[in-house]
């Protein structure tokens, strides 16, 4: 029991994270270099998932990959560590909740510890997402015809392809350029039809799905005629109602925070 | 003191792991040529990833597909048909000693091609010419019966699919560095069961390569560089993440688009060309003689805007020959071609067979 006790209280002791913080920095500093010089290697996890990666490109390529497999395990660490602190401090809070004058004061405080827990919850949508993330890479779209999915089943089509290009005249190395793109999607399964506008940054959603925009042509007016086509990058990513999650507990945490804050000071201020 | 000892230490260790030579070629299991992979996962079976990312599987003739692939995403090797559109990827296909049994379909009229075996080809009627590459002729290609497409053109997948023909896409959304361009043969190989034949490539680009970085390491000079051209309304080189600019580097010599970065031909500002153009001694220019690389006054005619470049006024320029484009199995001579540009006292008796030096006038004028 007082071994438990001990790993307890080391694994959420400040110095573990001071610790863990200065080597993320080290590994992150050579992350860079492998990332900006070895691209190619890393891509991949997008759409293979971490796991059917760690077993190519990791197990292959070590001495480039070696620090991501560290990453992961100093962030595992520090999920621990933001754990047990974060939970001692609580029951740390719960104890001394008599000292509080009224609930609402109580309850403010657990503002910052519900920042820390949003932070796990994030860290654990990620770790989903790049364990069981199914993407589907290079699904290309023509105007007018359909794809087929079979995991899950559904039929994309796109229906119009929309793209204004500049006509300004100001700039002249932009003229005939694309400005926008809105591609409009029918997607159906057995049971739904929905019809979206997809474009840059504004991904259409059909659950599980999420399909991004990820290329388009033509590009420009006049030249070498090309085909108006899209290719679009879906994505079935379990993860992403954790880290939705997160963020929405994230800002709740900040806001009381922050209301916690401002009373305290408006307080002090009326004492003084 | 003890948790800043084991950060330096493990920041040690770290810093080994990183800088450790790549285990590239150790293990043919699986292997990453830029943004293309090769991985064996079965007996025969080999998973390939392409250059839109997309995963195929090869599998020996006549097997029954495995599971969790989609039709489209499966191949049966050896092939036996294929239509390509790069005539780099064709090149490949002569260095894997496949051309002749294999290339039924080609984007480039027969006048254009300097591949003595696909024009006997189109002569003979075994290859077809499929249409210009932006707007092929599906019945052509249907007709010409391929087991598979290489091509750069993601618009034609939809079509390919409803054909039941899968294919490959050969472009990148990154330049290949000099080792995807090396290795690149690794990954047309296994579509044809080539796979000693590209060993032996890889070997003797990489020999040549060897050699380059020997006879050019006691070079006094270290030649500026730029390899791109202005057109019309755009500005495109090729980044310092592609090959050429890195055996440009390699080869003790500045490129100066080295900061750029991204795919093969991008575009960048007419400023920043011009700025890097104002201290260049060697211009490397997209152009063939055939569309208006004659001389420097003839590009200095062309696009007043280069007139000012310093390889135009006291430097020197030069234009690929039709050929450089469609040698890639000759990738060792077309290094060396350009060591020997850079460093011609390196290379005393080099005759370039690749690249042309232009005149300061068209003879004549």
């Amino acid at each position: 029991m007082k071994m438990i006790k001990q790993t307890w209280h080391v694994s959420g002791h400040v110095n573990l994270f001071m610790g863990i913080i200065g080597l993320m920095v080290v590994d992150l500093l050579l992350g860079y270099n492998q990332l900006k010089f070895h691209a190619a290697l890393f891509d991949p996890i997008n759409d293979m998932g971490f796991y059917r990666w760690a077993l190519t490109y990791g197990r292959h390529y070590p001495s480039n990959t070696a620090w991501l497999f560290i990453l992961v395990g100093l962030l595992g660490i520090l999920s621990v560590n933001t754990f047990v602190c974060t939970t001692e401090r609580i029951f740390v809070l719960i104890k001394s909740r008599h000292a509080f004058s009224n609930t609402s004061r109580f309850l403010l405080r657990f503002g910052p510890h519900i920042m820390h827990y949003s932070m796990l919850i994030m860290f654990l949508g990620y770790l989903v997402s790049y364990l069981s993330a199914g993407t589907h890479m290079g699904k290309v779209l023509l105007p007018g015809k359909s794809i087929a999915l079979t995991r899950p089943c559904c039929t994309i089509t796109l229906e119009d392809l929309a793209i204004d290009y500049y006509g300004g005249g100001r700039m002249i190395h932009m003229d005939g350029r694309a400005m926008d793109v809105r591609a409009t999607l029918k997607i159906e399964d057995e049971t739904r039809i929905k019809t979206a506008v997809l474009s840059f940054n504004s991904p259409v959603r059909f659950s599980p799905l999420s399909i991004h925009l990820k290329k388009f042509a033509p590009k420009k007016k006049g030249g070498m005629e090309r085909r108006k086509y899209i290719t679009v990058i879906i994505k079935n990513d379990p993860g992403m109602k954790f880290y939705f999650s997160g963020m929405i507990l994230f800002t709740l945490g900040l806001f009381m925070y922050l209301w916690d804050k401002l009373s305290r000071h408006t307080r002090q201020e009326d004492r003084a | 003191m003890k948790t800043k000892l084991m950060v330096f230490m493990i920041g040690c260790i770290l810093m080994i792991l990183g800088c450790g030579k790549d285990k590239v070629d150790d293990d043919p299991s699986f292997m990453s040529i830029g943004s293309f992979a090769v991985n064996k996962i079965d007996s025969g079976w080999t998973e390939v990833r392409d250059g839109a990312g997309r995963a195929l599987v090869l599998i020996p003739r006549g097997e029954t597909p495995p599971e969790g692939y989609e039709p489209w995403q499966v191949v049966e090797i050896p092939v036996r048909r294929v239509a390509a559109y790069g005539s780099f990827d064709i090149s490949i296909l002569k260095a894997l000693g496949v051309i002749e049994d294999v290339l039924v379909g080609v984007t480039t009229k027969k006048e254009d091609w300097t591949i003595p075996e696909v024009v006997r080809g189109m002569e003979e009627k075994r290859i077809t010419y499929l249409g210009n590459y932006n707007a092929i002729d599906y019945e052509r290609l249907k007709a010409s019966e391929p087991e598979l497409v290489l091509t750069w053109d993601m618009s034609i997948i939809p079509m390919l699919n409803e054909m039941g023909v899968p294919c490959v896409i050969t472009a990148t959304p990154v330049a290949m560095c000099l080792n995807a361009r090396m290795k690149f043969i690794s990954f047309i190989a296994p579509f044809f069961k080539k796979e000693e034949k590209a060993r032996a490539y890889f070997a003797k680009v990489a020999a040549s390569l060897s050699r380059i970085r020997e006879v050019t390491k006691n070079a006094t000079e270290n030649p500026k560089v730029i390899w791109g051209d202005i057109y019309e309304k755009r500005v495109l080189v090729e980044p310092g993440n592609a090959w050429v600019g890195e055996l440009v580097s390699l080869a003790q010599s500045d490129y100066l688009f080295d900061d750029v970065i991204g795919k093969s031909c991008i575009e960048i500002s007419l400023e920043r060309f011009l700025y890097s153009g104002e201290d260049a001694e060697i211009f490397f220019t997209y152009r063939t003689p055939e569309n208006g690389a004659t001389s420097k006054a003839a590009l200095a005619r062309a696009n007043s805007l280069i007139a000012g470049l310093k390889p135009l006024k006291d430097g020197r320029v030069y234009s690929p020959y039709n050929s450089y484009s469609q040698s890639g199995d000759k990738l060792d001579e077309i290094l060396t071609d350009i060591a020997a540009i850079l460093h011609p006292k390196c290379y005393p008796d080099h005759v370039s067979r690749y690249f042309r030096e232009l005149p300061d006038r068209d003879p004549g004028a």
